[in-house]
């Protein structure tokens, strides 16, 4: 057990230093890093401290060690926008986008897992039918498209729906669907596949043989088991949701670090979106970091594998 | 059914069985069993990618400014001249959407050759060496998995620009490791095979084993997850070309048209939907047919799901 946690934590450790990498060999793609980390009305001395400052004089591996060094305690430069410290700007952002993203994630599982166990149970049925048509249809339903029908539809047609910006539960409907969609699909087809795996074993038909009723076996001994594979996915639907979050946020005017990642762009803002990359991947590594910690509590094969 | 006087061989009991089924019955059968609908999206794209210039009724990028954000020819004040209406800029929405086949075909099937080049090799020797070269590889995959693609993707352009290889390249970063893992899973199982030791014995050099031997061996998991992939490559491409991080304007790509008219949803709804309706058709198409050649080539495969 301790053995995998130390295996996963050095992999954590080590996907962090090379997203930290290729965030800093970006920066130092076009010569002087300084064209991007400051803004015009930068003057001499500035310009001249801040190369001083983060060691420009000195070989690459030291100046990344210098800009790693500071990372880590969480100074990641200014904004060129506003004179406020990027780590400040981001942290600012970030409850919407966590508002969002786990509203999406219990909305993906409120729609993926029921149809996903009902479609697995009545295999062949009509409701097996919808369960895979809505899969597929659902996975190649770009979220950007999603979010547009869905404002045409309740906002422009209908009138019922607020189309932008955060504010009471309204404001959350249409975001959450459409950032949660493409996660209710793809949990959908994990559960189905995996519900049926599970219904196929020795020890299911074992438990129908012995004359446990149905909904005992298909509650107590397949859906336990069966619902072990879409958890440990959890980690990786919040991967999808980094860049569905970016589209989400872009669509619906949503305060969070997707919309302010985009922002940056067009600002040429480097600082800032170095920032949210970096923010966006340790979460994710750590939500990963807890998901296989959570796993090898929960399946004994993994922790004594 | 009338009683055979033998034990008919199966495939004369499947003809028999289909012979006595009415018309209808087999018209649905044949649906059934052969992907038409998707087929002929597929083949539809193809076509109009592939003759754009001569399909399109107008040029996707000349604007007439007297048919800014004229409706679709089947609403009140549509005109033949702009089929599925026109945009801002009075630009032929059918035309753009033709054109835009073409780019994504082009941008799908470039990033598909490279990445799965450069997968399908990694796997081959990452299965085939084993050891300490198979563990750097699979390690690389798994950090691979946690940089945030779509936010890189967005500081490559603040840092680098946009460019049609800058954007294949990215694609391509994001589609490798799914070849590299099946492939290298294949091969795993490849290389036990006899004949592989033969070659071994006869003192074939690794290359032609490599190309010989295993390659064939691995070629139907190869064309089955190149199918799969094209959706997911054709959908992140879209993705980025809407957030403006894609093939620079005026180009039509399908993610910036319906980017384009975002803004303009409650007047001209058509200049974004049409557009988003071909990435869903075309991400569908390819989504189902890879399903399809999975299911008859490779069920192992399923558990991919």
């Amino acid at each position: 057990m301790i053995k995998f946690l130390v295996r996963r934590l050095i992999f954590m450790i080590l996907g962090l230093l090379i997203v930290s990498m290729i965030v800093f060999g970006l920066s130092r793609l076009q010569g002087d890093p300084r064209l991007l980390y400051l803004s015009e009305s930068t003057t001499q001395e500035q310009w001249e401290a801040w190369g001083k400052e983060m060691g420009l004089d000195r070989p690459v591996p030291i100046q990344y060690a210098v800009w790693l060094g500071k990372a880590v305690t969480g100074d990641m430069g200014k904004s060129l926008r506003e004179p406020r410290p990027v780590t400040t700007i981001v942290l600012e952002r970030l409850p919407a986008t966590l508002q969002l993203g786990a509203m999406a994630w219990v909305f993906a599982l409120l729609v993926g897992w029921p149809i996903g166990i009902l479609s697995a149970v009545k295999r062949g049925s009509i409701f097996d039918y919808i369960g895979r048509s809505f899969a597929l249809v659902g996975q190649a339903l770009p979220p950007f498209f999603v979010g547009i029908v869905l404002i045409l539809i309740f906002s422009v047609e209908l009138g019922w729906l607020p189309t932008a910006r955060r504010g009471g539960v309204d404001h959350l409907i249409l975001p959450v669907i459409t950032l949660g969609w493409l996660a209710a699909s793809a949990q959908l087809r994990i559960v189905r596949s995996s519900m049926l795996d599970v219904l196929d074993s020795e020890y299911v038909k074992l438990a129908r043989a012995k004359g446990v009723a149905s909904r005992g076996v298909i509650f107590k001994h397949a859906l336990r088991n069966a619902l072990i594979p879409p958890l440990t996915l959890a980690g990786l639907v919040f991967a999808s949701f980094i860049g569905g979050t970016v589209v989400t946020e872009s669509v619906f005017a949503w305060p969070g670090i997707g919309r302010l990642a985009l922002d940056s762009v067009f600002l040429n803002d480097f600082p800032v979106l170095a920032g949210v990359i970096l923010l966006t991947t340790s979460i994710y590594l750590l939500v990963n970091f807890c998901v296989d910690v959570l796993y090898a509590l929960i399946d004994p094969r993994i922790r004594y594998g | 059914m009338d009683k055979p006087t033998r034990m008919p061989a199966s495939s004369d009991f499947v003809s028999q069985t289909t012979r006595s089924q009415s018309g209808p019955s087999k018209v649905y059968r044949f649906i059934r069993r052969w992907p038409l609908i998707p087929g002929a999206i597929i083949v539809t794209l193809v076509v109009a990618g592939m003759f754009a210039p001569w399909v399109a009724p107008d040029s996707p990028t000349a604007a007439v400014l007297r048919d800014r954000n004229t409706p679709p020819m089947w609403m009140a004040g549509g005109s033949s001249d702009n089929i599925l209406g026109a945009d801002q800029q009075g630009r032929d929405i059918l035309s753009r959407t033709i054109h835009g086949a073409r780019i994504t075909l082009i941008i799908a099937g470039t990033a598909l050759i490279i990445g799965g080049t450069v997968g399908v090799t990694l796997g081959m020797i990452s299965g085939y060496y084993g050891g300490i070269v198979d563990e750097i590889i699979m390690r690389i995959i798994d950090v691979k998995l946690a940089i945030p693609l779509i936010l890189v993707a967005l500081a490559v352009v603040i840092t680098i620009g946009q460019s049609f290889p800058i954007l294949v390249g990215i694609l391509a970063v994001n589609a490798w490791s799914g070849f590299a893992r099946q492939v290298r899973g294949e091969t795993l199982k490849v290389k036990e095979l006899d004949y592989i030791a033969f070659a071994r014995i006869l003192d074939a050099s690794d290359r032609r084993i490599f190309v010989k031997h295993i390659f064939p061996g691995v070629v139907s998991t190869v064309i089955v997850i190149a199918t799969l992939q094209v959706g997911g490559l054709i959908l992140t491409e879209a993705i980025l070309s809407f957030l403006g991080a894609g093939i620079p304007p005026p180009t039509p790509a399908w993610g910036s048209m319906v980017s384009e008219g975002r803004q303009y949803l409650g007047t001209a709804w058509w200049v974004s939907v049409f557009p988003g309706l071909a990435i869903f058709l075309t991400v569908f198409a390819f989504n189902f047919i890879g399903d399809w050649i999975r299911d008859r080539l490779d069920p192992r495969l399923r558990q991919l799901d």
